[in-house]
């Protein structure tokens, strides 16, 4: 076994083509949910980041922070984590949205509207894989999504768990976005694995 | 699956120990420990993490650590993150507080966490990861000889962590309510 | 009246597929995984098949492979939000007469229907 901490930190170069390959999924992601909800959606905020683990939390807003999250994992040619993070109350909006009721209809999450927030992050999730897949000549295929009401932390540790036997910081591509009328938005959160960095770089003509 | 319903998540009472003015988070991977009997050591938004919460009455110390991962695979990284693993923080975690003042043999334990969050299995060995860890702390403590006073893992919910240096309290806080373990 | 069987996980995603397939006059039958949609498929013989990539246990092109293996002369779209050029071209390969990718445009699913059933 390799007894050194893998270092995923990236050089500007690596920076800059992870970069430009989260933006393409990201941008594509945003287009298959504009379509979704037949609106515009907007981002707010885009950031590339590396951090390391005890700090990770703090991107959704605190490891405590009550949300709804939509959590899908990847496999093929390479790993990763995928969220959507929700405040509870702004997922209810975008289930009326999604359903097609009078806003504020929604107060639970049965078995339809979570299915119908799980479908969202299933179009949100593929689309990015899908862009970053086509570009690279990859297959990365989703996991069936997991709607997921609790705290922020707590659903990030299966990302945590997954990439910490390997590195000791965190990668993440992190996107607000939201309708124009801020009725609907969220945080969109891409969690690579180690692998998946080297499989990009290397498919890209970088090594790590 | 979500099994709380929205309207359960109002604000659950933790404020005597949340509002404390020496509050110490401890991170992911990370070990405090604090002689100060008024600081409340804190670990939030738990997993399939555990916390660690040992506490010496007599010499009024106490200490925490946010294990993510059962075994060790990987020296190295323990450096940065003394807490990461189960096997190898457990002596690092006793050593510190003995380094403020703690005796071993007066040395009491109480754990929360190894939730199994997101259901599906998503990675070979993810699946389950709560409940490794909960097994290699077990482990860990049971070769150190220290006692488990109280325990509050498993299941479906996030947790949060505190514990209060001067009287080993221990608080846990999920989604649905609270619970003391004094 | 042609019998459409929808295969996917989300009952959302379901839901509003039956519901443009019957407001189009056709028969809709619902499966919610791979498996369940090879059992139906046997069953009730449909005369197309919408199907998901993304499902727990048996996945759309496991379920693919196995309908076609029943039934050389299947007729069954992929409609999914795994639209990856490598998933594509296999899901034709095996089988598959059209892709369509998600999010849900409903004219799409209506012509690819209609391809598949005239």
């Amino acid at each position: 076994m390799d007894n050194r901490v893998a270092d995923i930190t990236l050089n500007k170069d690596e920076m800059r083509l992870w970069g430009s390959l989260a933006l393409q999924g990201i941008d594509n992601a945003m287009s298959g949910l504009a379509t979704m909800v037949n609106r515009e959606i907007r981002m707010s905020s885009l950031s590339l980041k590396q951090v390391p683990a005890s700090e990770a939390p703090d991107l959704v807003g605190g490891a405590d922070k009550m949300v709804i999250g939509i959590y899908l994992a990847f496999e093929g040619d390479a790993t990763g984590h995928l969220m959507l993070v929700h405040q509870p109350d702004v997922a209810l909006a975008i289930i009326d949205m999604l359903l097609g009721n009078e806003p504020g209809a929604t107060r639970d999450l049965n078995e339809m509207e979570q299915s119908a927030l799980g479908e969202m992050g299933n179009i949100i999730g593929s689309a990015f894989l899908n862009a970053i897949a086509d570009a690279l000549s990859l297959r990365l295929q989703p996991s069936p999504p997991e709607v997921i009401l609790d705290m922020a932390g707590a659903i990030l540790d299966v990302a945590f768990a997954e990439i910490l036997q390997q590195t000791d910081d965190v990668i993440v591509a992190e996107t607000s976005f939201g309708t124009s009328d801020r009725q609907a938005r969220g945080t969109f959160l891409v969690i690579p694995s180690f692998n998946f960095l080297k499989v990009i770089l290397s498919n890209a003509g970088v090594e790590k | 699956m979500i099994s709380g319903k929205l309207d359960q998540l109002g604000p659950i009472d933790v404020s005597s120990i949340a509002r404390s003015d020496s509050l110490i988070a401890v991170g992911l991977g990370e070990i405090k420990v604090s002689r100060d009997p008024s600081a409340v050591l804190v670990s939030f938004g738990l997993g399939s993490c555990v916390a660690v919460c040992a506490y010496d009455l007599t010499a009024r110390v106490g200490g925490m650590m946010h294990v993510v991962l059962p075994y060790c695979s990987n020296k190295d990284s323990a450096r940065k993150f003394p807490g990461k693993y189960a096997d190898i923080g457990m002596p690092t975690l006793i050593r510190e507080m003995e380094n403020h003042g703690a005796m071993r043999t007066r040395i009491q334990v109480k754990i929360a966490g190894g939730a199994s969050v997101i259901h599906a299995a998503t990675f070979d060995g993810l699946l389950d990861m709560g409940q490794k860890n909960v097994v290699a702390v077990r482990t860990a403590l049971e070769s150190e000889s220290i006692p488990i006073v109280s325990s509050d893992t498993g299941g479906h919910k996030g947790r949060s962590v505190w514990l209060v240096v001067g009287t080993g309290g221990m608080t846990v806080r999920t989604a649905s309510g609270a619970t003391v373990y004094p | 009246m042609a019998r459409v069987l929808v295969v996917d996980d989300a009952i959302f995603a379901r839901m509003r597929c039956a519901r443009l397939l019957t407001d189009n006059g056709y028969e809709v039958d619902e499966a919610s995984n791979g498996a369940e949609a090879l059992a139906k498929y046997k069953q009730q013989k449909p005369d197309a098949v919408l199907l998901d990539i993304t499902m727990p246990d048996m996945d759309g092109l496991a379920a693919l492979k196995q309908i076609i293996n029943h039934d050389p002369d299947a007729r069954v779209a992929m409609v999914s939000a795994m639209g990856q050029k490598s998933m594509v071209v296999e899901a034709l390969e095996v089988g598959a007469k059209d892709f369509v990718v998600k999010p849900f445009d409903a004219a799409r699913v209506l012509q690819a229907v209609q391809k598949l059933v005239s």
